[in-house]
Formats: C-alpha cells, sequence, structure tokens
C-alpha cells in the first residue's frame, strides 16, 4: 500500500432511482425529476438545500430529451453549477467526479448527478442502439458497411482479444453466469432466472462472438445522487460513499495497425491516476463496479484497473474470482447484463448500496470499491475510488 | 456512439470508394500513410494496394438492416500501408474467417468489401456467403 491520502475529496451522500421499466413509463425529463428528489430525500437534503445539478442523458438519445431545463421542473433556483456531460459512457462517472471537484472548491455546497433514458420503444431497445458506432475514421463508413451497434464495435473488440490472447466464449460465458449468481440476490435486478455455462452456450447470437446473454440488459428509468462536502456528510441520514481518487483516460485513436485500441485502453490511466490520488495499489481494491454493457467490456476492465494480467481476464472470471464467494466481487448488483442498464449509474447505484452495507445477501467486502464509466468502444474512461471509511490509512 | 457530420476529408474518401477505387492518405513531407482519424488538410490521397490482414472479425445474426442480410461478416483489416478500417468480408463462409487471413479489396453496390486472396469471387457476391 502506497501513503494513503488523509482527506476524502468529497462525498456521495444521497441516491435515489425512478421507477425501471421494461414499458414506457414516461418522458426522460420526467423520470430524472424523479430521481433527482428522490436522491435529494436520500441524502436527507430539501430541493432548496441543492445548488448544483450535472445531467447525462444517452448518447442514443437527443439532447432536448434532457435539458437544463431540468432546473426548473425542479424548482432549483441560483445554481452555482449546470451542465449536461455528456462523454458517452464515462459521463455518469465524470458527473461525480466534477460535482466533487465543485464542492471541494467551493462552487457549489450539494450538487445533484442524475442519468436518464428510455430506450426500450415497444418491447425492444435493439433498435434504439443499431447506431453505427465511428470506429474507422470515416463519418458514415460503418453505416455504410452495415456495421451497426455498439453490440458489433465490442464484438469486434472481444474477437481481437480471442485472437490475441485466446480468451475463449466459455470464459465469456463465466463472466454472464457470475454477474447473474449475483443478479440473483438482487432485488432490483431484472434478470434473476438460474443461468447455467449450458444455457449461456445454448443461447443465440446477435453478432458473433457476442450471444445475447453478452449484451446488457436496457431499461426505462433514471438514477441520480446528491455530491457534497465531505465534512459536510456525516450529516446525512444513511453512510456516504468517501470519494478517495478520481480518474480519466482517453486514449484517443489514430486508425494505424499498431495502436490496437481494442487491447490498449485508455482505463489504464484512469485508473493510475485515481488510485495514486487514493494512495492504494489494485491489489487493496476489494469489490468492483463496472461499466460492463458487454461481458468483454468486464473482462478487458479487470485487465486495465491492474486486477489480473493483461490477457487474463477471462480465465480470472472463469476461475470464479468475480462470482459469489470470489476474492474480487465484480458487479455484485448483475451488472448491465443481469441487473439494470441505466449506463454509467448502475456501478455508481451498486457502489452505494455497497458501501452503505445495504447489500443484504450480496453484500460484500467494501473497504475499497472501485467505480468504472466506459463510453465510445472502449475510448471514453473515468473512475471513482470510493469507501465508507472516512480515511483509508 | 456520437455522430457528427462528414467533412472534406470524410467526403473525399467516400467519394473515391464510390468510384470504385480505396485511396488513403499521405503525409506528403514522410510518405507514410494517415490512420483515418487523422484529418490534415495537406494530407496526398494516393491508391492504396487494397490488400491487407484481417486483425479480427464479426458475424452479425441479427438482422439490423434490410439491406445487409445475415449473417453478414465483418473484418477489421489491417491494410498493407498501415491505416486500418473495418468492413464486410465476402467471398468466405464466417467459419473461414480467421484472424491473420490475407484478404484483397472489392467493390459491389454498398461500396468496398474484402474476400480472402485466393479465392474466387463473383463481380457481385452474395453478402450471405454462407
Amino acid at each position: 500500500m502506497g501513503a494513503r491520502s488523509c482527506e476524502p475529496v468529497a462525498a456521495i451522500t444521497g441516491l435515489g432511482f425512478s421507477q425501471m421499466s421494461r414499458a414506457p413509463i414516461g418522458t426522460v425529463r420526467e423520470l430524472a425529476g424523479t430521481a433527482v428528489l428522490a436522491a435529494i430525500s436520500d441524502a436527507g437534503l430539501a430541493p432548496a438545500d441543492i445548488d448544483g445539478l450535472l445531467l447525462n442523458k444517452s448518447p442514443t438519445a437527443a439532447a432536448e430529451e434532457l435539458p437544463l431545463l431540468l432546473q426548473n421542473d425542479l424548482g432549483l433556483r441560483d445554481l452555482g453549477l449546470l451542465a449536461a456531460i455528456d462523454s458517452e459512457g464515462s459521463s455518469a462517472v465524470q458527473m461525480v467526479q466534477y460535482a466533487a471537484l465543485a464542492v471541494r472548491h467551493g462552487m457549489a455546497r450539494a450538487v445533484a448527478c442524475v442519468f436518464s433514458d428510455t430506450p426500450v420503444k415497444s418491447g425492444s431497445a435493439g433498435d434504439t442502439f443499431a447506431i453505427a458506432m465511428p470506429l474507422s475514421g470515416i463519418e458514415g463508413w460503418e453505416q455504410q458497411q452495415g456495421f451497426l451497434g455498439a453490440v458489433a464495435g465490442y464484438a469486434m473488440a472481444a474477437q481481437r482479444h480471442m485472437a490475441v490472447y485466446g480468451t475463449t466464449a466459455e470464459q465469456l460465458g463465466a463472466y454472464a453466469v457470475a454477474c447473474r449468481q449475483w443478479a440473483r440476490a438482487n432485488p432490483m435486478a431484472f434478470l434473476k432466472k438460474p443461468l447455467t455455462l449450458h444455457d449461456y452456450l445454448a443461447s443465440p447470437f446477435v453478432v458473433e462472438p457476442f450471444r445475447v446473454l453478452d449484451c446488457c440488459f436496457p431499461v426505462n428509468g433514471a438514477a441520480a445522487v446528491v455530491v457534497t462536502a465531505a465534512d459536510r456528510a456525516a450529516d446525512a441520514p444513511l453512510p456516504p460513499a468517501y470519494i478517495h481518487g478520481m480518474g480519466q483516460g482517453h486514449r484517443g485513436r489514430n486508425g494505424m495497425r499498431e495502436d490496437e485500441p481494442e487491447l490498449h485502453i485508455g482505463a489504464v490511466q484512469a485508473g493510475r491516476i485515481a488510485y495514486r490520488a487514493a494512495g492504494i495499489a489494485p491489489s487493496d481494491i476489494t469489490q468492483c463496479q463496472f461499466y460492463d454493457a458487454f461481458s468483454f467490456a468486464g473482462i478487458v476492465s479487470l485487465e486495465a484497473y491492474g486486477l489480473c494480467p493483461e490477457g487474463e481476464g477471462g480465465r480470472f472470471v472463469a476461475d470464479g474470482h468475480t462470482a459469489p464467494g470470489g476474492r474480487l466481487p465484480v458487479n455484485t448488483g448483475g451488472g448491465h447484463l443481469s441487473g439494470y442498464y441505466l449506463q454509467g449509474m448502475t456501478p455508481i447505484s451498486e457502489a452505494m448500496i455497497q458501501v452503505r452495507g445495504l447489500g443484504g445477501e450480496r453484500q460484500a467486502r467494501n473497504d475499497i470499491v472501485l467505480v468504472s464509466g466506459n463510453g465510445g468502444c472502449l475510448d471514453y474512461h473515468a473512475s471513482l475510488v470510493v469507501s465508507p471509511h472516512r480515511g483509508l490509512g | 456512439m456520437t455522430m457528427s457530420y462528414p467533412g472534406a476529408h470524410d467526403r473525399i474518401f467516400l467519394d473515391f470508394i464510390a468510384a470504385g477505387e480505396l485511396r488513403l492518405p499521405f503525409d506528403p513531407a514522410t510518405g507514410q500513410a494517415l490512420g483515418l482519424h487523422r484529418r490534415r488538410a495537406a494530407a496526398e490521397w494516393r491508391p492504396a494496394a487494397g490488400t491487407g490482414t484481417v486483425l479480427s472479425f464479426t458475424v452479425t445474426r441479427r438482422q439490423y438492416a434490410a439491406a445487409f442480410p445475415v449473417p453478414l461478416v465483418h473484418g477489421l483489416i489491417a491494410l498493407d500501408e498501415g491505416p486500418t478500417l473495418i468492413a464486410r468480408i465476402l467471398g468466405a463462409a464466417p467459419a473461414e474467417v480467421s484472424a491473420g487471413m490475407p484478404v484483397r479489396a472489392g467493390f459491389d453496390s454498398h461500396g468496398l468489401w474484402f474476400g480472402p486472396c485466393q479465392a474466387r469471387v463473383a463481380e457481385e457476391p452474395s453478402h450471405a456467403a454462407a
């Protein structure tokens, strides 16, 4: 362990959800408002106490679906901080980071951060996400080639990992099975039916090497948190999550063969910076809450965040280390695959539940929790190191 | 997943493709090909050899777009000049495609595709080349 930081940057003191459903339950804006009010109440605050608001819409939603006008919907006046964060899947973690910096430096005292999305239209979200990712560098190219959806981009990256490191379908499946085992103990999880590796291997392909069970489970809904200064956090009715480290890593692409953006990702940088700030090493982390919209994203995150050797994420998962009873619990609520897909708010919300010790049967050791956000096709990364302990020393 | 609007760089590349030609931007100072993510106004667009290697591949089984019947194979292709791009692979069954496979460019109504170097591929091969 390195030298520990004495004082956290800030704290997360409130967590709130809207209803979550596969059916239409309201607009993005309405759901966001519900989640923000729930988070404010959970933090033991009133709307009048909130002087910062950060918004995160899905990359597939139009900007006007989650406007700055949410401020007025909620009657929030004289905000010292108001912005929409638009860094794809890393946005929710980034919101918490900017909120933490703002409260640390006196721009605001209590900042609400919200993600809201309604991707499930008429029973399926498949078409919502069938948007071409700009992976080759020419706008319109993937569309012209019929290469559609984040699922295709991540499937391409996963197959590259399989070719270079020998990662197998059974290892991808082990990740999905472990997440389902966790989800079974999460009352909020959507997919709780027992899942075996055999069931996984028998499930249909969407884009090979991904089967449907490698993909996130989209829901309509919103989640929000409230961030305050660390010295105010003890006043909150429930235990806070102290933020000890924050990092980002956006590696960029040059489009050349040796670049390998499928294997070398900015999460390495996001982790290194967060660990240094928290004064910890990867081996100090007691559980992870990853942004894992696809099984492979969880596996490659284990490697990039230094929790297992490069190329060995699949084996690490297949050996059972991330499952219930394993030495490094990962995505204890079921994550995106079996829990609920609220993009970056899924790992943040489960981290809050775990830090508070409210995980029930799925509660894992919560001393040092790594939270990640991941956007684009492994392009944009942000991380938090959080803990129920005000000091990590 | 955010798309921006095509600019000159994108239009130049796509216009060559529409004309049945694969060209790449080169740095006139070094003579080296530039990755397609770089946008350099001074780039020279030179013809590519049209040969490359499959780094990775996918097989789309869920039908997303009527114009692209499934199974639909795509490769992450490293062109011999160095740049990479994603394109359809035709003229090979999904099970025949592997990382490391040498491929050669062709053109059809959708634009660019790649096929195995040795394969004989018809002018308009079926997309469902299974």
